[in-house]
């Protein structure tokens, strides 16, 4: 079925079974109309089938079908309900109008037919039809619009959900802590996250975030700042540091002025030595084990994403066994009943006071149901998201034993470090076989520093860390010279006869066999080498 | 590192003590190139009080070897701790001196 072309005169169809009245009606309004006719019932559904008119001027008696079954028919389809119905007819009985009028007929007109009542009847209606018609249109213009919102909103959300992990226990395998965590997406507003990812085999990375905005574009925000969280904290182990570039990149090409807010921590789950830095996000909490509440409120620079070249501080704290940390956005504490009361951070302080004992799962999960027992029946505004770790190592089995110096750029320096570090190998108890050969590989290492990595001279510094624990001894030597990777140079060939050895170059050969794991990066212009060897128990 | 140099059984014998490392080699380097001469003798390299050699040691060992290869003397090393074998056996070295368990290995073995 086709629909009435508005830029023509509008179509009317009359119908009557009588041939004189069809020309009074057409000799009426052919003037203003194009008016079409027809002589019975099936005849007009079927002109009406292949081309809507705009209005139906439609007689009762008619043999065959009458026309209160054409207006029926034309009412039951949902094609055809909203042409006006005029009926047109010599029955002037009071019955017969308001079945009519039952019929979904729009007007009741009596022959003899007056023509300016005629006239002004169909003119009315047609006006009518066309402000229908109109607003019919505005509100699929409003209803495609809205869904494709509501469409967005939820592509936002799934691109939302699809990125935090979801698996728990998330580590079933690391019995130094557990962690569980509840991202609870709101209709409207979004674009919070939650992340955990083990860095090494020592340290848990931990971050709660809050993105400004909705949908597609605070999901895709919060997908980058996630990802690059993630990058920087492959080979950067310090809070501070990988907030100061998270910020300098999130805020370089940020047209739209997005932001977020982010608590990122890392936890040592050996030592519950915990580093944390926090970009104008909510101040999360800790339970200790004795059942004290704290409120882990440094702060450590702006929201992330709004300014760059920011330098974020950090602060660290000590998580004993038993200690739980309880990290959340916005939409927990600022969570409204149907009166705009907040649930507050006060009930989260009484939530974790009263829990028996220190489970994430409880304490993510519990808080969670007492944010939607609070808000009732009022809307979920926000996103509610919760993060809680438990450190359960006892600080007692570690031990962890670390030297930290720094020197010069002078080969004299160098027997120093291997002095200060066989003292230092002695008092932590690291086996002479290992130690001897850490001597060798740091006077390599750094005589080769010395040589090699300062060719414009001038004094620099060489920073070396040694960090022994149960099952490893760590080094790590960090310098400002020129990007050098020691690692990347060719095998030396150790096969050749003696007269045909090539005299140098076999320091690097002996660090990557000696040590059991090396690696070399380049870090905020300095060259950074780490190198492992595992202690046997 | 210090260089204890005696007679023995015919040989140069060169008593190393202490770690031969990067500043080491750079200080005994001549003395070595001294001592070795025109590579004529029979040179006996006791590493029996060296904790670990770096790889500038070896460079060392591996100087004076070539000079004493074309000089026609010969050149045996003796007494080497695990640290000291495992180098040697990573830089290849094993296969190209002449390694022994002991001083006295060496005597007997002449």
């Amino acid at each position: 079925m086709k629909t009435p072309d508005t830029h023509q005169k509008p179509v009317i169809l009359a119908v009557d079974d009588t041939p004189e009245n069809l020309d009074v009606v057409k000799g009426l309004l052919s003037s203003k109309y194009i008016v079409k006719a027809a002589i019975n019932g099936p005849m007009a559904l079927k002109i009406v089938e292949k081309q809507a008119p705009d209005l139906i001027l439609l007689d009762i008696m008619m043999p065959g079908m009458t026309g209160y079954e054409v207006c029926e028919k034309l009412k039951s389809n949902p094609d055809t309900q909203d042409i006006p119905v005029i009926f047109l007819t010599a029955m002037d009985q009071t019955t017969d109008e308001s079945k009519g009028f039952e019929l979904g007929a729009a007007d009741y007109i009596t022959k003899p037919v007056n023509p300016p009542i005629l006239d002004a009847r169909v003119r009315t209606h047609l006006a009518l039809k066309r402000s229908m018609d109109d607003l019919q249109g505005a509100y699929s213009i409003i209803k495609s619009q809205k869904d494709r919102m509501e469409e967005e909103l939820n592509i936002g959300r799934n691109i939302q959900m699809s990125m935090v992990p979801l698996q728990f226990p998330a580590f079933p395998d690391r019995d130094e802590f557990e962690l569980h965590a509840l991202l609870k997406p709101a209709r409207e507003v979004g674009g919070d996250f939650y992340d955990f990812f083990l860095i090494n085999q020592d340290e848990l990375c931990v971050v709660v975030g809050d993105v400004s905005g909705k949908g597609v574009p605070a999901a895709l925000f919060m997908a980058v700042t996630r990802t690059m969280i993630k990058t920087c904290a492959a080979d950067d182990n310090s809070p501070a540091s990988i907030m100061t570039r998270v910020n300098d990149t999130l805020s370089t090409d940020n047209p739209e002025c997005m932001f977020v807010t982010l608590f990122l921590g890392v936890c040592n789950v050996k030592s519950g030595e915990f580093t944390y830095t926090n970009a104008g996000h909510n101040p999360p909490y800790i339970k200790r084990a004795n059942g004290e509440i704290e409120c882990v409120d440094q702060l450590h620079g702006p929201i992330a994403g709004a300014m760059g070249e920011v330098s974020y501080k950090q602060d660290k704290l000590g998580l004993q066994k038993g200690d739980l940390l309880y990290m959340f956005t916005d939409g927990v504490s600022e969570a409204m009943d149907i009166d705009a009361n907040l649930f507050g951070e006060q009930r989260i302080i009484d939530y974790l006071s009263g829990m028996g004992s220190n489970e994430p799962r409880l304490a993510v999960g519990g808080i969670g149901e007492s944010v939607e027992k609070f808000a009732g029946i009022a809307p979920q505004s926000d996103d509610i998201t919760a993060l809680a770790m438990r450190f359960d190592q006892a600080a007692d089995q570690v031990n962890t034993a670390s030297i930290d110096l720094t020197i010069t750029n002078e080969l004299s320096e160098v027997s120093g470090v291997v002095g200060a570090f066989e003292l230092f190998s002695e008092e932590s108890g690291i086996p002479m076989s290992v130690a001897t050969k850490f001597s060798l590989v740091i006077d390599d290492l750094l005589s080769n520093i010395v040589f090699y990595a300062f060719p414009t001279g001038g004094e620099h510094q060489i920073r070396i860390c040694v960090e022994k624990t149960d099952d490893r001894v760590l080094l790590t030597v960090e310098d400002d010279g020129v990007a050098f990777n020691p690692f990347s140079q060719a095998e030396v060939n150790t096969d050749q006869p003696l007269e045909d050895r090539e005299i140098g170059g076999l320091g690097i050969h002996l660090i990557k066999n000696i040590m059991d794991e090396v690696s070399y990066k380049r870090h905020r212009d300095h060259n950074v080498v780490t190198l492992i060897k595992k202690l046997v128990r | 590192m210090e260089i204890n140099i005696n007679q023995e059984q015919g040989f140069q014998v060169l008593g190393l003590v202490g770690n031969f490392d990067t500043a080491s080699a750079a200080e005994k380097e001549q003395e070595f190139i001294d001592l070795v001469g025109d590579g004529s003798g029979k040179f006996l390299v006791d590493l029996a009080e060296v904790p670990f050699i770096a790889s500038s040691g070896l460079r060392i060992l591996l100087k004076i070897a070539q000079a004493i290869r074309v000089g026609g003397g010969s050149l045996h090393l003796c007494s080497l701790n695990d640290t000291v074998r495992e180098v040697f056996v990573i830089s290849g070295f094993d296969k190209i001196l002449n390694v022994s368990e002991s001083k006295e290995q060496v005597f007997d073995s002449q």
